[in-house]
């Protein structure tokens, strides 16, 4: 059976939510004063959520976030208010391909944020149809700009370079943002190190077994706390899972001179399947800069909904990974990586090889090992075929490829 | 009386102190109520014949002088300047046009300094040292412009900050004796003075410095070492703040180690195997081997640091006898109690009136956290409390809150029952 997707302010509990007769528990966003704080799971007896049963429960989850900002507003302190930081402009940038039903939600999310000054641009990556391009001229204000040369990362480059203001936040098609989204990532930015902001994902649905499953052991969000990267005191650039994910994050404009644009080598569409963005995370790492997960950043994701797309998904990852640690290996004689997949396997896949192999509770379902697994062996020799691919596709376009320094 | 000298020390930087000039006049202010002061220190380049031939909108002088010493060239400057405010820019510099202007609307007392934020650029292909030293800058200034800083002696940075000129004659400029950390000394002067310090983002400008380097750097670490005993002698107080104080360790071992022994009397050797050590740096770099790289940066500006100190005196036995000798001085320090239960307004504006050295915060009589003394921090104020709250108190001032609504709860249910 579904679960319920809430979204509760803490102040403002009801005591009874009924009518959830389709669903048999709930997964709650928990706020306070707008600003999310924790997350639960509620159950659901009758078709209705006895909040009030579970006032403790509640609170439990919210309590660490909740009671530093209770101290916050006793001082009547609010850091980014006291900052005076004038937030810069920023261009929303949303790639798509051929899903404009997602792409209607999406964009329909951004139309109802506050105007700041921002400009929102959708880059159409290699679409079949003219969908996307119908939709988004019913909306004015929304640029629209195609992309034709495949990849996920020939995409977002396209973006930040079309891009007129200063700073280039990323949105899925499939995602929807918060009404602050793009404010709460903004903030960041006043520190002049920091090139890369991330924030949290929560799940638009949960109608299946996979989509739970994808949510309880591989959570796009990171937790309730802000959390800063520093490059420059040395943070394991490899180390770039916990950081975020490209779904939902904001960079400079600068970065192109700086640290460089995604590898067009991996990524979606190409036979890496993935690692566009933890390559450029672990590029932005290694040249000193900042990076900051922020949660109040918030976008409500849609999870792959079948359990093959699932699958699929994790053996993109580890070819994805793979790949990335490849790329790092030979561009940026990081020497080091050579140890990544011995640690990696010894550490990790191993052991959830083994329990799921046990059938032990709480272990990933062996398929899905297996799918990653799988993606790991055939990674390598993925990433140096991108690469040949990726030559001959911009000799045949007669295209200058954007080059990833 | 003009309202603004700026005074530039110089040394062998022709043309970059050209092209700070003409940065100056293309400043957003009355270019007829500045002008600026350039001390050609030991320059044997064509810096002297540049400044001979330059021609600049606004009133400009310059002196070549012998000193090889950026204090005394900075005190020669301030001595022909006649303005109301001097502003002291290092000749790295590329200032913004808002320079100037932000510098003079931040005095808004004559009891004021205030530093500017000088940005440093990153190079794309920017090695190890060079990363560091670029968050070092950069971290630095984004915590003076946190609201709430409390600033400190450490925040007189020289390159570009600017003060009344009374106060300045009247503390008597720079410790020109001192080789460096001349501009540290400065500032744990008008710290005592009670200087208010602030700080400006909009005083920017480019730090354009391409010198320093990692030899570089443990170079200039020796000359701390021997600096910061000079400045120890001075403000004996702030022993606590030095990376010296480290040797003033009973279990330290000094006199029975090999190491010590061997650093004060055959430096030559030390020296040596040090200098191996940084060029074995290049190796960790080249193979991105960041923690020994770290690591031995730590080392080895360590080892400078106590060179630069020992070579100060001929022996260990003096150097652990300066310890001994220095004077222990005892600071009459100020200290205030506030309850936030009166009222987070009013309590902060007391310790605004007050500036006291020390704040004990209390909530309706619990004990929240206290703040400061701090050695060598400027004496505080409500914003200060405020912040440190905020970050650091924010969990005890939670605890004592529940734990005054705990009680008085307590109290109602035992009345009832009466």
């Amino acid at each position: 059976m579904a679960t319920a997707i809430l979204d509760l302010h803490v102040e403002n509990l009801p005591s009874t939510i009924d009518g959830q007769h389709d669903y048999e528990k709930a997964f709650v966003l928990l706020r306070y004063k707008n600003k999310p704080v924790g997350k639960t799971f509620l159950p659901v007896e009758d078709g209705v959520i006895n909040v009030r049963k579970y006032h403790d429960k509640i609170m439990t989850a919210a309590a660490p976030m909740m009671w530093q900002k209770k101290a916050h507003d006793f001082l009547g302190w609010d850091a980014h208010e006291e900052s005076n930081y004038k937030l810069p402009r920023a261009t929303v940038a949303i790639t798509t391909r051929d899903r404009a039903e997602d792409l209607r939600r999406c964009l329909d999310a951004l139309i109802s944020m506050p105007d700041d000054g921002q400009e929102i641009i959708v880059i159409d990556n290699c679409p079949a149809t003219n969908d996307s391009f119908e939709l988004v001229s019913r909306y004015k204000n929304v640029r629209y700009i195609r992309e034709d040369f495949p990849g996920s990362s020939a995409a977002r480059n396209r973006a930040i370079l079309e891009a007129r203001n200063e700073v280039i936040a990323f949105t899925d098609d499939d995602a929807t943002p918060d009404k602050y989204w793009l404010r709460a990532l903004l903030r960041s930015f006043r520190d002049p190190r920091v090139m890369c902001v991330t924030g949290q994902v929560m799940p638009l649905e949960l109608q299946n077994e996979a989509q739970e499953w994808f949510e309880s052991f591989s959570p796009l969000g990171r937790g309730f706390k802000r959390i800063e990267y520093d490059g420059a005191a040395f943070y394991n650039r490899f180390r770039v899972a916990p950081i975020g994910v490209s779904a939902n994050m904001a960079l400079r404009k600068s970065l192109i001179e700086k640290v460089g644009l995604f590898d067009e080598v991996l990524g979606v569409g190409t036979p890496t399947k993935c690692g566009e963005d933890h390559e450029l995370f672990s590029r932005i790492l290694g040249r000193g800069y900042k990076m900051v997960y922020d949660p109040e950043a918030l976008s409500w994701h849609r999870h792959r909904r079948t359990w093959t797309e699932t699958r699929k998904t994790l053996f993109g990852y580890g070819v994805g990974v793979y790949s990335f640690w490849m790329r790092t290996l030979l561009k940026e004689k990081e020497y080091g990586a050579i140890i990544l997949p011995w640690k990696w396997f010894y550490y990790t896949q191993f052991p959830n090889l083994i329990r799921s192999l046990r059938k032990k509770p709480g272990s990933i379902p062996l398929d899905l090992v297996l799918a990653e697994l799988r993606g790991c062996v055939v990674g390598t020799r993925a990433y140096f075929r991108s690469r040949v691919n990726n030559r001959k596709l911009n000799k045949k376009q007669n295209r200058q490829p954007h080059v990833a320094s | 009386m003009l309202p603004v000298s700026i005074i530039i020390p110089t040394h062998n930087r022709g043309s970059q102190v050209e092209a700070l000039l003409q940065g100056l006049s293309q400043q957003d202010f009355n270019l007829n109520d500045m002008e600026v002061v350039v001390v050609a220190d030991s320059c044997t380049d064509d810096t002297a014949a540049r400044l001979d031939k330059i021609e600049l909108p606004y009133a400009f002088r310059y002196v070549s002088k012998e000193f090889k010493c950026a204090a005394a060239a900075r005190n020669c400057g301030a001595s022909m300047a006649t303005g109301r405010i001097f502003i002291f820019i290092d000749d790295d510099v590329e200032p913004s046009t808002s320079l100037v202007k932000a510098h003079v609307s931040s005095h808004t007392d004559e009891n004021s300094v205030v530093i500017g934020y000088l940005k440093y650029e990153l190079p794309e292909k920017a090695d190890f040292y060079r990363i560091k030293l670029w968050a070092w800058w950069e971290d630095k200034f984004l915590a003076m412009g946190t609201p709430g800083y409390w600033h400190n002696f450490e925040d007189l940075l020289s390159g570009n900050f600017s003060i009344s000129s009374r106060i300045f004659t009247q503390l008597n400029g720079f410790d020109a004796t001192l080789k460096c950390r001349e501009d540290y000394e400065f500032g744990a002067r008008l710290i005592k003075a009670g200087v208010n310090f602030h700080y400006n983002a909009e005083a920017w400008g480019y730090h354009r410095d391409f010198a320093t380097d990692l030899k570089r750097s443990l170079a200039r670490k020796k000359n701390e070492g021997a600096a910061d005993v000079q400045f120890v002698s001075m403000h004996p107080d702030y022993i606590r703040r030095f990376r010296l104080s480290n040797y003033n360790r009973g279990k330290l071992r000094m006199k029975k180690s090999l190491f010590y022994y061997v650093v004060c009397h055959m430096p030559a050797l030390s020296d040596a195997l040090a200098n191996m050590w940084r060029k074995w740096m290049s190796v960790h770099e080249a193979l991105k081997m960041r923690k020994k790289w770290q690591r031995a940066s730590y080392r080895l500006h360590d080892y400078w640091y106590l060179r630069g100190a020992l070579s100060q005196f001929g022996s260990r036995t003096k150097f652990i006898d300066f310890f001994k000798e220095l004077p222990k001085v005892k600071r009459d320090i100020s200290k205030i109690e506030i309850d936030l239960a009166d009222g987070v307004d009013e309590a902060l504006s007391r310790v605004d009136n007050e500036r006291p050295d020390a704040v004990s915060i209390f909530y309706n009589g619990h004990i929240v956290g206290t703040l400061g003394p701090w050695n060598g921090g400027e004496r505080l104020r409500g914003s200060q409390v405020r912040a440190f709250l905020a970050t650091n108190l924010s969990w005890h001032l939670v605890e004592a809150i529940s734990f005054d609504n705990l009680i008085k709860s307590h109290k109602k249910s035992e009345l009832v029952e009466v």
